[in-house]
């Protein structure tokens, strides 16, 4: 932007004359203790819950204990200059974020404020971050699917639009990768992405943003970042920071996608900030309403129906536990308050299935109401089959030799099914893609092809199809089921590729 | 901390009671404020701190250097504390008491800072201007501190009514800092 010096001066000019020159009477306090992110402040007596508050070196805090002679607040920022004695001013206004279609394709701290180095942001808009869920009335169940271009995902566990669906696993499972997988998917799509970074490494939320833009995926995505160096307060605010940004779009109608990675470090934030403003620890020293700090957060999260719009925010929380124990505290409330979950295992990450879902207790509560009826017309089986071969997978370890001809086909059939969920890390597929190889699996096409060649046999098959039978892929978006005239189709395809290259 | 403040005023609002039942919100505020000098005296405060100190030998003390000074009431509430250990907390209730009696009497405390020293009308017409504003009789202390350049901040309790032009050069240089970003 190139702007002359005359222009700069004239606006300038301008907005010394405007300035106002109303006095306005304000509530202010005095800081009678300050230190780790929390001040005491005495007087504020009209302050309220919530507000913002102004300390005299322009740093904002945020009112959250209001007691009888003092109130507490914590401190969105850099606290190390507030001293005792400091004047604290209430401003009368609650924190806002900037949202809008301005904020695509930026990273974000918990306020809004830019910290990309692309300068300011253009938006035109602010809303505050907390926010009441919508109620019933405004409500629809899920009827839209949400294509994470993970197999094993949109066949087994489908998240629709409007879900709230839990990641979870230990440190090193994949986590982060199913979102960013799932962000990656919606290139060129209707769904708009959210990424919220809460306590994380600030090297690791470098990292995700080269990952995102090296794949086309920064243009349709925020990311709000809290990283581990941020504050407590900030590392608060962060999840609700995004999820206002979702709510704007989601008024005008649109499908938003948000990943708050991860809501145990949201958790332990929040304890901190608890703790030093001396509410009562409970159980693992968090707060009492630690259950209803995700509750109200994730309950935001809905699919409105047309009256108001039609938009959806889909949430995918993540959490992570220590030793795959899912019965801890902050585990087992956000299991509760989610639709399901994507259970992640360490075991089967080392044993090389990637993603490492594990099958038996992942569930999606919801999802399959939104499932397209062409994925519902293919998994229904995979499930099947991925069910008996866990059930016989024990007897598998000590060979199938001794085995009757119909356990040892289910045993083949599952194995291939297995390998057939493998899948590499940023390569989301299409539905169609996924249907056409469920298919291939449920209709024996794989049955003769030896386990170890089952991925190399997929990729080549996609590679088939792009170049030969681009029309059938597009049939199945088009039509969303799968007809005989498909079916004989997809029949025919495999024949010819199976004759094209020997397995 | 919070729970001396919290008796503190429970004393303050149980004399308050006593003094308006007795329509002798000046005299208990006068015998207040002598109570609390004598308890704040640094010898006096020390003793009667003390645990170690007997109890009767703290009331001996108090009772030499009040009666006479206050009335047998004022001495009572003396007493009291000490009974309980807590005739150091004197000096909080005179001042909890203060600020209800002023409460009460529609008395309103305000400290006016200005860059120079106000003359005696400047004065009053603040006076009455916040008088109007707040709905109380307002009583002004003015303090001068240059460094606000021009203009007046005046505090009533915790409202603040800041007309300094330091704060609007302030707020001028962040919206100009704020346009150019």
């Amino acid at each position: 932007m190139a702007i002359r010096s005359e222009e700069i001066a004239s606006i300038i000019k301008q907005q010394i004359q405007q300035f106002g020159t109303e006095v306005q009477s304000v509530n202010v306090g005095t800081v009678v203790e300050a230190g780790d992110g929390i001040a005491r402040v005495h007087g504020l007596s009209n302050v309220a819950y919530s507000e913002l508050v102004e300390f005299a070196n322009g740093v904002m805090g945020l009112a959250l204990n209001l007691e009888e002679d003092s109130v507490g607040v914590v401190v969105l920022g850099a606290y190390d200059a507030i001293k005792e004695g400091d004047e604290v001013r209430a401003t009368g206004r609650i924190v806002e974020v900037p949202v809008g279609d301005a904020m695509l394709g930026r990273v974000v701290n918990a306020l809004g404020e830019p910290i990309d180095g692309k300068g300011m942001i253009a938006t035109t808009k602010a809303r505050p971050v907390e926010r009441i869920a919508p109620d019933v009335t405004t409500r629809k169940s899920v009827d839209t699917p949400v294509q994470t271009g993970i197999k094993a995902i949109d066949g087994m566990i489908p998240v629709g639009r409007g879900q709230r669906e839990l990641i979870i696993g230990d440190r090193g499972t994949g986590k982060t990768a199913i979102a960013i997988d799932a962000i990656i998917n919606q290139k060129g799509g209707d769904l708009l992405c959210i990424y919220v970074g809460i306590g994380q490494k600030a090297a690791k939320m470098a990292q995700l943003m080269g990952v995102l833009e090296k794949n086309g995926a920064l243009a349709h995505t925020v990311i709000v970042s809290a990283s581990a160096s941020d504050s407590a307060a900030l590392q608060y605010l962060a999840p609700f920071a995004g999820c206002a940004i979702a709510e704007e779009w989601m008024e005008q109608g649109k499908d938003v996608l948000i990943v708050y990675d991860d809501l145990s470090k949201h958790a332990w934030a929040y304890r901190q900030v608890s703790l030093l403003l001396r509410r009562p620890p409970g159980r693992e020293a968090y707060p009492g309403d630690v259950f209803y700090l995700h509750s109200r957060l994730l309950e935001r999260s809905a699919k409105v129906n047309e009256e108001n719009g039609g938009g959806s925010i889909t949430a995918l929380p993540i959490i992570e536990t220590q030793a795959n124990d899912i019965s801890a505290y902050i585990p087992t409330n956000v299991i509760s308050i989610t639709d399901g979950q994507i259970f992640l295992e360490n075991d089967l990450f080392n044993a090389g299935i990637r993603p490492a879902i594990n099958a038996g207790n992942s569930v999606s509560r919801v999802g399959t109401a939104a499932q397209r009826k062409a994925m519902k017309q293919v998994a229904g089986q995979l499930r099947i089959d991925m069910a008996q071969y866990r059930e016989l997978q024990a007897f598998a370890q000590f060979g199938t030799s001794d085995l009757d001809a119909s356990t040892r086909r289910q045993l083949e059939r599952g194995q291939r099914a297995q390998e057939i969920l493998k899948q590499p890390q940023y390569e989301p597929l299409s539905m169609a893609q996924q249907v056409e190889i469920f298919w291939a699996l449920n209709n024996g096409f794989l049955d003769d092809v030896p386990v170890e060649k089952v991925q190399s046999f997929e990729s080549a098959f996609h590679k088939f199809m792009e170049s030969n039978k681009p029309e059938l892929a597009a049939k199945i978006m088009d039509k969303k089921a799968l007809d005989p005239e498909i079916e004989g189709l997809l029949k025919s395809a495999l024949t010819d590729f199976k004759n094209t290259v020997p397995y | 901390m919070a729970t001396s403040s919290i008796s503190v005023r429970r004393y303050a609002e149980a004399v308050l009671d006593l003094a308006v039942d007795d329509n002798a919100l000046d005299a208990w505020s006068r015998d207040l404020r002598t109570i609390a000098g004598f308890t704040g005296e640094p010898d006096v405060a020390g003793i009667i701190a003390s645990v170690r100190v007997p109890r009767a030998e703290r009331m001996r003390l108090l009772e030499a250097g009040l009666s006479g000074q206050v009335s047998p009431l004022a001495l009572n509430l003396v007493r009291l504390l000490n009974e309980r250990d807590r005739a150091g907390l004197a000096g909080g209730i005179q001042r909890a008491f203060q600020e209800m009696a002023d409460e009460r009497r529609g008395i309103a405390h305000a400290t006016v800072t200005t860059a120079v020293a106000l003359a005696d009308d400047e004065r009053a017409a603040i006076a009455a201007k916040l008088s109007s504003m707040t709905g109380k009789q307002v009583d002004v202390t003015s303090v001068v501190d240059e460094s606000i350049i021009g203009g007046v901040i005046a505090r009533i309790g915790d409202q603040l009514i800041d007309g300094s032009t330091r704060t609007r050069l302030v707020a001028l240089k962040r919206r100009l800092q704020g346009a150019a970003r």
